[in-house]
């Protein structure tokens, strides 16, 4: 009897979060397959016809192509940017011997730290001196805060799960620290180049605040796009919305599924290694 | 030869990333500090330039009631986020923890939150928070409530803008407790049990030193994160009703972007970074987050 009750406890609970969590993405989902009139129905409409009319809408709008191809193009450059350049100073930290190596690895994370808002004021200031205000360099430039502190870190928690005999018996062999690094090193790290790669993507994808003040009408990205929307007034765009907001949303979802197992790394940094 | 000679040095490695951070974040950082001092308007600098005004700027900081309003809110949604995902979290984690293996994908799709776009989300959320045709508010009259119009009082926007937060971030927390809880480690348990230890001392004296340090990080993150709250405010209230739920960074950004006073923005930004440093110190300090970090 007391088994049945603790089952059945833990199966609400089970059912609890399930339902927490799918809920809200599920619904703005749901709701971008509605006709307007649909979404603002009251009480919600569960059960409708579903249309693709939205996305159609969404996806001929000039506005919504250029900032989605921006949001895009500034997050990949972004991380082959701080992919490149970070990689490379991680697999140094985790192979040579670097004075105060430790207070340049402390400094390093605490840029992460850095809040977006307190760095705008300078940014904004510089390039709008450097006439960049509104480009997408200005993006790609600004996010090194957050994304390259963050692959440092990562990385390196990858570079130092990887024997180093494996690179000295290739120096034997006459390779340099460069092809050890280039040739051994770096296949044995792939999967975390590629968890790493996906992260930063993520960070640069979802960022708000700098695309928000740093670009305005040439370089602006998908979520400074979708605030624009409710700006003008939610009423009447809840379908271009919710299907704007899902096209943001389910490249996200399926990205992060598929770095599940280095999820706790990455969410703090590879301070807590899974 | 004088290839690999060059390669075999550190700085070939290390030098990219500290010039491309020196140049992001420490010239930034020297640069704030410099417009601190000045009345830097950006409707008269063309005209009048910029003026040193000494502490100025910081004295009327310290006047200034919107930013100590802002600072209180901010408090508020530290307070209140901050506890309830580190509660809820935990006990997640610990739900979670007794499932079996079959149930896996439960987990990550727990999980899933907190990776999702913000401002998606937050928009998602005022579309459940519509007075009108809100979910929220179906639900609530299906177990008999009456509905609440969550966007427009003081009190139940912050109350709504914290359960945003929660929802996105909970998971957070509840990652991280399951990384502490599968890093303490059986046999003194069992050995705590063979010596007749109660459950409380096993929590106190065996799980917890283990526990700390590792929940330490999630909140040094997850404080900073708040601290530096936007996203979700400017989508669900835009800082109303009134200035409600501004927090500092939105005042920071209204000030230096919309008020177009930029060396004033400059002198909030320094104060708010000060804070988020020694409050963080604290949290190292108390938690022993710091053999994690370092």
């Amino acid at each position: 009897m007391r088994k049945r009750v603790l089952f059945t406890g833990k199966l609400l609970i089970v059912l609890l979060l399930i339902l927490w969590t799918l809920v809200p993405v599920g619904w703005i989902i749901l709701n971008s397959f509605k006709s307007g009139a649909e979404i603002t129905a009251y009480p919600p409409k569960f059960i409708f016809q579903p249309t693709l009319k939205n996305y159609f809408s969404v996806f001929q709008d000039p506005g919504f192509q250029k900032t989605f191809l921006n949001s895009f193009v500034v997050a990949v450059s972004n991380v082959l940017l701080v992919m490149i350049v970070g990689t490379l100073s991680a697999y140094g930290f985790s192979r040579f011997e670097v004075k105060g190596k430790k207070h340049i690895l402390f400094w390093i994370i605490s840029t992460r730290m850095f809040p977006p808002v307190v760095a705008s004021v300078p940014f904004f200031i510089i390039f709008k001196n450097l006439g960049m205000l509104d480009t997408r360099f200005a993006l790609i430039i600004a996010y090194i805060t957050f994304n390259l502190p963050f692959v440092v870190w990562m990385m390196k928690g990858f570079f130092d799960e990887v024997p180093i005999e494996l690179e000295e018996c290739a120096k034997v062999d006459g390779a340099n620290t460069f092809q050890a690094f280039y040739r051994v090193a770096l296949p044995i790290v792939a999967p975390g180049l590629a968890a790493t790669s996906i992260f930063t993507f993520i960070l640069s994808w979802n960022e708000f605040l700098f695309a928000l003040i740093l670009v305005g009408r040439n370089a602006k990205t998908l979520p400074v796009h979708i605030t624009e929307y409710l700006r003008w007034g939610e009423g009447i765009f809840w379908g271009d919305i919710s299907a704007t907001a899902s096209v943001m949303l389910i490249p996200v979802l399926i990205l992060a599924l598929s770095v599940q197992r280095h999820l706790i790394r990455g969410m703090t940094f590879g301070a807590i290694k899974g | 030869m004088n290839l690999d000679k060059i390669f075999n040095k550190s700085y070939v490695y290390i030098l990219p990333t500290i010039i491309a951070l020196a140049a992001t974040t420490i010239f930034p950082f020297v640069y704030i500090i410099y417009l601190s001092v000045h009345k830097y308007d950006l409707r008269y600098v063309a005209t009048r330039g910029i003026t040193f005004l000494g502490a100025q700027n910081f004295v009327n900081v310290l006047q200034d009631p919107t930013f100590l309003a802002s600072l209180r809110t901010t408090l508020i949604y530290i307070g209140g986020a901050l506890l309830a995902e580190i509660v809820l979290g935990v006990l997640i984690a610990i739900f979670i923890n007794t499932l079996p293996p079959s149930l896996s994908w439960l987990k990550s799709l727990v999980l899933t939150p907190m990776m999702l776009t913000p401002v998606a989300i937050a928009t998602t959320f005022r579309l459940l928070y519509n007075y009108d045709y809100g979910l929220i508010g179906y639900f609530m009259q299906l177990v008999g409530l009456d509905k609440v119009a969550w966007l427009a009082g003081t009190n139940f926007a912050r109350l709504a803008i914290i359960l945003a937060d929660v929802w996105q971030w909970t998971p957070l927390l509840a990652l991280i407790s399951l990384g502490a809880l599968q890093a303490v480690p059986k046999a003194p348990l069992e050995a705590a049990e063979i010596d007749g230890a109660g459950l409380w001392q096993k929590l106190r004296y065996i799980v917890l030193p283990y526990v700390k340090p590792i929940l330490g990080v999630g909140i040094l993150i997850r404080f900073m994160d708040i601290a530096k709250f936007f996203d979700k405010i400017y989508v669900l209230t835009g800082g109303g009703p009134g200035t409600a739920t501004e927090t500092l960074t939105y005042y920071i950004y209204k000030t230096a972007f919309k008020f177009l006073k930029l060396g004033y923005g400059a002198a909030l930004s320094l104060f708010v970074l000060f804070g988020m440093i020694v409050i963080s110190l604290l949290i190292v300090r108390l938690t022993g987050a710091g053999e994690h970090i370092t």
